[in-house]
């Protein structure tokens, strides 16, 4: 498969994904504060954004496995810079959180926190090496 | 890792992206190649060897 194919098969399915993500998420959000929603239905419809989420992180799996090894080196290492910076965010922030009365942070942040910097890296490695975008 | 993969390429009067067709692999791989910024796998090497009719070893210095 050429790597524009698996390009653009990555982002037909990454960008609907990611806007069901975040329209379900508010969506959620919003009926929590506006309906008198049934305790149980919270946990019901989380499973809206999580499907979404699944689908994300497939499109990032399957498009590692469709283009050639330089790219795919390329996309692991943005992947395991991504890995680190929720790592860091985590372990520092919890320390603050112990030793610090940090207010607490929202685990949710965590997966946008990993798509930020896993596209910094993409973007910053790309332009250094010479791979695709 | 240096190589002669340009010099072998020019001399077919091929182009970059004709090279990354015959080796199923993207322009930019082999631009990465040539330019000594990524050493490929075996399999790959094994591919650009065959492709050259040359030995892996006459292609890439270690």
């Amino acid at each position: 498969m050429t790597v524009e194919r698996a390009t653009r098969r990555y982002f037909v399915l990454l960008v609907p994904a990611m806007l069901v993500f975040m329209s379900s998420t508010l969506g959620i959000v919003w009926a929590e504060d506006n309906l008198a929603l049934p305790a149980a239905a919270p946990y019901a419809l989380t499973v809206i954004p999580i499907a979404a989420l699944l689908s994300t992180y497939w499109a990032l799996w399957r498009f590692i496995t469709e283009i050639d090894e330089f790219l795919r080196m390329i996309q692991i290492k943005s992947i395991i810079i991504g890995l680190i910076a929720v790592m860091m965010v985590i372990t520092g922030w919890g320390l603050l959180e112990i030793y610090a009365d940090a207010p607490a942070l929202g685990i949710f942040w965590l997966n946008p926190l990993f798509w930020v910097a896993y596209a910094i890296a993409a973007l910053i490695i790309t332009k250094r090496d010479g791979g695709v975008w | 890792m240096r190589n002669r993969i340009k010099e072998l390429r020019r001399d077919r009067q091929w182009s970059q992206a004709v090279l990354a067709e015959k080796l199923d692999v993207s322009r930019q791989t082999v631009n990465a190649i040539e330019g000594g910024r990524y050493d490929p796998s075996l399999p790959l090497a094994f591919k650009l060897a065959r492709l050259f009719g040359r030995r892996i070893e006459d292609i890439f210095d270690g």
